[in-house]
């Protein structure tokens, strides 16, 4: 038997591991029955309080295109209707769902860190997870957890708008998936 | 269902064991589901699959495609055709799918009546799928797959495209193996 002496820094790595890695390790996420991360576009584009919604990609991926008439912030109550005018301009904002059914959560965090986001480990309904802010067109943000056998992602962008922040959205679609009745 | 508890705990075990050995050097051989695709065996990729605008700009000729979207799955360059929501969505994207399977992407390309044809890039096999609007290139390698797709509502004002995936899927194919 091999001893474990001398190997005290690689406990706390195999704890992770060992950890009961997902609440429903049998779960599949993927495109199916015209949804997304068992989402439907009618309510990304609620939880997102956009106007209108576009999917022009699905698969293992499923790209959204949303358009916020007005810039306001429909968190605060703001009336619906045309825009006032003089009112921000219309945001668009765009999503980016990921499903990899074999992928793991290791290896997303390591190229977000890679690629100079922000990262935060947390966890989002019992997953294991993290937020990786990069603002490349816009202010961006990934929410991405451990699920089922891989790992599943929600990314969004204000494109062309750095004052916002798109971790909270981003947090909301994935508690949202992972949370979803089937 | 009910056997799967116990098969867990095994695995566990078994990790641990390979763990201890090691000195936790070998920690991937700790996966707990054996099925898994072997991690790092997939492609070595970077921002837009290590296209740059220009390239998608020359494979497009005249017509002007912007890029919006730089995110972690992949980029998406926006043909400028919009009016107001109007074609939003339409133009060039590219995913790196970090673990996943390409005939669930084939069966969707079924599903949605493109006609299929398999291919080879820089020694990884995949398959287009296209119609008069759209024409997507998936490559396979290990347990990733890489996508090149166009979709746009004038194809008339464009080279054919397929001729511009495929230039695109080949460029970046040559950068990520």
């Amino acid at each position: 038997m091999v001893t474990g002496a001398g190997c005290a820094q690689t406990v706390s790595g195999t704890a992770q591991r060992a950890h009961p890695s997902v609440p429903d390790p049998e779960r599949s996420y993927g495109y199916v029955d015209n949804r997304c991360g068992l989402l439907e576009d009618s309510s990304i584009q609620e939880m997102l309080g956009a106007d209108n919604v576009v999917r022009p990609y699905s698969g293992a991926v499923c790209q959204y295109v949303l358009e916020r008439r007005s810039g306001a912030d429909v968190g605060a109550g703001a009336p619906p209707g045309p825009d006032v005018g003089a009112g921000a301009p219309p945001a668009t904002i765009d999503v980016v769902f990921s499903w990899f059914e074999t992928g793991s959560l290791d290896r997303e965090r390591m190229l977000a860190e890679e690629r100079g986001a922000q990262v935060t480990g947390k966890d989002v309904e019992r997953h294991q997870a993290f937020l990786a802010r990069r603002d490349t067109n816009g202010a961006g943000c990934s929410a991405t957890a451990a699920a089922g056998h891989g790992v599943l992602s929600w990314w969004v962008q204000t494109r062309g708008r750095t004052d916002t922040n798109p971790c909270t959205d981003a947090e909301k679609l994935l508690a949202a998936t992972l949370s979803s009745d089937l | 269902m009910s056997h799967r508890p116990p098969s867990r705990i095994c695995a566990a075990l078994v990790a641990g064991v390979v763990v201890l050995a090691g000195c936790g050097t070998s920690e991937h051989s700790a996966s707990q589901e054996p099925p898994a695709a072997p991690p790092n065996s997939g492609f070595q990729s970077g921002d837009c699959n290590n296209v740059t605008d220009a390239e998608v700009a020359k494979a497009v000729g005249s017509a002007t495609f912007t890029k919006v979207v730089d995110s972690d799955a992949g980029c998406f360059w926006q043909e400028n055709t919009m009016l107001g929501s109007f074609g939003a969505g339409m133009g060039i994207s590219t995913w790196w799918y970090r673990g996943s399977d390409m005939d669930t992407e084939r069966t969707l390309e079924q599903q949605a009546g493109r006609t299929l044809t398999e291919l080879s890039v820089d020694g990884n096999k995949g398959f287009k799928a296209y119609d008069a609007n759209a024409c997507s290139i998936y490559v396979a390698k290990g347990g990733d797959v890489i996508t090149w797709s166009i979709q746009t509502m004038n194809p008339a004002t464009l080279p054919d495209l397929c001729d511009i995936t495929e230039e695109l899927a080949q460029l970046s194919q040559e950068r990520v193996n």
